[in-house]
């Protein structure tokens, strides 16, 4: 199966599909609620309880008393029990006006997006005065997944706040910087709209509508935590759904469906909120991280460490991607991508290394998006793919090429050469480009039909490109030593075409064949060849988890030496080997972390910034990109 | 000539925008573009049919949201698109750290979405190799093949690091030809 298969074989399910009618009638409604809330005049505060379960006679003078007998008894004759659909509409007019509360919540979960295994329990505490201003805490977990006792959100004064003790970070958000707007309160998990509901009842492939309600519900009245209650009871496989509506705010006290119960543990209206409730802070100790766009606060910038010796801002705040392409005398070469709702922007950005100053910054050709940089005898080349709209929605990709860079004018100039499909990232070695993204080419492997990408190795002068076959499919950045060319692979397992073996080859530019290969433990990010030794991290998905190793191999071996990263989180990226210590930016923790290359044990780290997403080496010293406040850092190791 | 094209984008976005105001136009203008919609996120979520569906109205209260955005230089279901590419990226940022993809009640997703959704073989067996793929690496081909991101547009975009997206690429690529071969030799 080739690329462009497996493209069409994937445009097959996006292709529009016939839907039923009830879920456009779900989409037309949430669309409707959404214009009807732009357009909705705060509702006068209204408490009354729910009328349609309750007949409750007042006492009061003998003559009321028998007038009201008399009211109720006709009515109990003449009226038939209201049905759990009015009770639901009821609930839901009452709960738009939902006064602040003060809860602890239950929640048991059997089952995760079809993952019969889940299970978790958690409890919370909710702080909540409106939409706008609440707090939530995990009170217990038994699941890590869902979080740890201490985390919380918060929201307040249009800032986001979000605490995670595994981490100890804090990170705060401007609401108006998050792509999906305010987020949801605690209290959307007690709205009897049921909006987090995301799948139907019983025979009903959507949020269960208001027929199902009206058909397959009964309504009776109840007590739930000491607060009069209605409750709706609906017959269902393979257990009976039920939910518990307040009789005075509407709100859900408790639902159970399917496999998750949600409940409300104990609740008061109108509290008191201690000082500071809402306030959108850290935890003493905790690192605070800025999550907007734009250039963090001082406040929530990440210290740096002492070893970094500048930091320059290259681009406004937040980036969706900003790594170090090259660094040479010409400039530490910048690729950045800012993505936003309409698509991705990509830009290669020259950076004076002495300065720290922006030189240029250069579009690729549209529809064209840029792979690498690497400086060939003084000239700077650009690895590019050329985007084609297959789908008519954007997508398909199509050539990959290489093309020169004038230093003069900062712009792309000389003929494009192509080296093959999917683009690639480029190493130098004696005058010549070497490049991951080359062309395809079909491989059987037992019953299994698949395509592996070639390196192509380009002279630059006069456009020649030799195809290289690799024993599996290219990857990665290639890096070069020992007279090799080293490039990460993949390929199906040959005696079991389920399993996916990694390796690192090397490829010796006398005959373009591979004359070693270095078994891999997972998927490799190569770092150098220094020293007589290979050194890279690796990524291991094992059960669903992920694990970071970092590793070395000397010249004899035909696998890794490796030591597993601790920690959870590192999301390591390809680093570099500088002053005798292998540097690897963790993302997430804000982070460059010091490996020393003997004993492949973290000695140290550096903070950096906010982000760290990019590293190179060169001019004596190491250079960091850090993506999310748009960033770069200078760490001097002479 | 161009004050002519100004007016042109500008009565197309007046007449999108109008949609909103007459909930009968809505009406229609939704029966015609939901099926559209639905496919694409349904591609792009890894054929997970409840996020699907999520998703497909989330973007759709989006459009609502922003619909003075929309200037009247693209194609409208073109602007659609791109709020639901954000919002199936958001979906699986958010599911990867947060805790309100614990509250879901999901059912099975394959099973579903045979005769209700009105599919056909092709489509079927393209499924069905899909559901043999855990669903980030489904996503992930979804973004590269049928998008055209790069491995660090898909990174941003999942809150993933790039040598993350790329293992998982690399991984959904062998899967899916491996299970498609699979299916074949099952067919025949």
């Amino acid at each position: 199966m080739t690329d462009d298969e497996l493209r069409d074989a994937l445009q097959l399910v996006e292709r529009p599909v016939a839907l039923p009618a009830e879920f456009n009638e779900r989409v037309l409604r949430a669309m409707l609620a959404e214009l009807d809330a732009e357009h909705r005049v705060p509702a006068l505060p209204k408490r009354r309880r729910l009328q349609v379960m309750r007949l409750r006679p007042t006492l009061g003078v003998a003559a009321a008393l028998v007038l009201v007998i008399l009211a109720t008894t006709l009515v109990m004759v003449t009226r038939q029990a209201p049905s759990a659909l009015a009770a639901l509409q009821e609930a839901r007019a009452q709960f738009r006006t939902l006064p602040a509360y003060h809860a602890r919540t239950a929640v048991s979960a059997n089952e995760d997006a079809g993952n019969p295994d889940f299970e978790a329990r958690w409890e919370t505490e909710d702080w909540y005065r409106d939409r706008d201003t609440w707090r939530t805490t995990i009170l217990a977990s038994n699941n890590a997944s869902i979080g740890q006792p201490g985390d919380y959100q918060v929201l307040a004064g249009g800032l986001y706040g979000q605490y995670r003790t595994e981490a100890n970070v804090f990170t705060v958000t401007p609401v108006a910087d998050r792509d999906d707007g305010r987020p949801d309160s605690p209290a959307l998990f007690f709205d009897p709209s049921l909006q987090w509901w995301s799948t139907g009842g019983p025979g009903d492939p959507s949020r269960p509508s208001d027929q199902f309600f009206e058909k397959d519900c009964s309504a009776s009245d109840a007590t739930y935590i000491g607060r009069e209650a209605t409750r709706l009871h609906c017959p269902a496989e393979p257990r009976d759904i039920e939910l518990w509506l307040d009789d005075e705010t509407g709100m859900l006290l408790r639902i159970s469906v399917f496999d998750i119960t949600r409940e409300i543990t104990s609740i008061e209206f109108n509290p008191d909120a201690p000082a500071g409730t809402f306030d959108v802070g850290a935890p003493e100790g905790a690192k605070r991280r800025w999550g907007g766009k734009g250039t963090a606060p001082p406040e929530y910038q990440v210290p740096l460490g002492s070893d970094v010796a500048a930091r320059y801002q290259i681009v406004a705040g937040d980036t969706a991607a900003m790594t170090v392409a090259a660094v040479s005398r010409s400039g530490i070469w910048i690729v950045v991508i800012r993505c936003g709702q309409q698509g991705c922007n990509h830009q290669l950005v020259r950076v004076d290394p002495k300065t720290g100053k922006v030189i240029a910054t250069i579009e690729p050709p549209e529809p064209a998006f840029i792979n690498d940089v690497e400086e060939v005898d003084g000239d700077i080349w650009v690895s590019m793919t050329e985007r084609k709209n297959l789908s008519g929605n954007g997508g398909g990709l199509e050539t990959a090429f290489v093309q020169r860079l004038d230093l003069t004018t900062n712009r792309l100039t000389g003929r494009r050469i192509d080296t093959g499909q999917q683009g690639g990232a480029l190493v130098a070695v004696a005058g010549e480009l070497w490049s991951t993204g080359g062309a395809t080419r079909e491989v059987t492997i037992g019953p299994a039909q698949t395509q592996y990408q070639r390196v192509a190795r380009v002279n630059p002068t006069t456009g020649q490109v030799t195809q290289i076959d690799l024993d599996g499919g290219a990857g990665g950045s290639p890096v070069a030593g020992d007279g090799f060319v080293w490039v990460a692979t993949s390929k199906l397992n040959e005696g079991n075409p389920r399993q996916t073996d990694y390796a690192v080859v090397a490829i010796d530019p006398a005959t373009n064949t591979v004359v070693r290969r270095l078994a891999a433990p997972g998927y490799p990010n190569l770092v150098t060849f220094a020293n007589g030794r290979l050194y890279s991290s690796f990524q291991l998905f094992e059960a669903g988890s992920e694990r970071w190793f970092v590793g070395s191999a000397g010249p004899t071996a035909t696998t890794f030496s490796t030591s597993q990263i601790a920690g959870a989180g590192a999301e390591l990226g390809p680093g570099v080997l500088a002053a005798g210590t292998l540097w690897l930016p963790s993302f997430l923790r804000d982070e460059v972390l010091k490996v020393d290359p003997a004993s492949l044990q973290v000695t140290g780290a550096v903070a950096t910034g906010q982000g760290p997403s990019g590293i190179g080496t060169g001019l004596g010293s190491v250079w960091v990109t850090n993506g999310k406040e748009g960033t770069l850092v200078r760490i001097d190791v002479g | 000539m161009e004050h002519v094209q100004e007016s042109a984008t500008t009565a197309a976005a007046a007449e999108f925008r109008s949609l909103f105001d007459d909930p009968s136009r809505l009406r229609a203008w939704l029966a015609e573009a939901l099926p559209s919609v639905y496919g694409f996120v349904f591609a792009r979520c890894g054929a997970n049919r409840a996020a699907a569906e999520d998703i497909t109205q989330e973007t759709m209260v989006e459009v609502v949201r922003h619909r003075s955005d929309f200037d009247g230089r693209a194609n409208p279901m073109t602007w659609v698109f791109g709020i639901a590419r954000h919002k199936v990226a958001d979906h699986y940022r958010a599911a990867y750290r947060e805790e309100r993809r614990r509250l879901r009640v999901i059912e099975g997703v394959a099973e579903a979405d045979r005769g209700a959704w009105g599919t056909q073989e092709a489509r079927d067996v393209v499924l069905d190799v899909l559901h043999r793929l855990p669903e980030a690496q489904r996503v992930v081909l979804a973004f590269h093949y049928l998008d055209g991101f790069a491995i660090r547009e898909i990174a941003s975009r999942m809150g993933r690091s790039e040598s993350a997206v790329e293992s998982l690429l690399a991984r959904g690529r062998d899967g899916f030809r491996r299970a498609w071969n699979e299916q074949q030799g099952d067919m025949t």
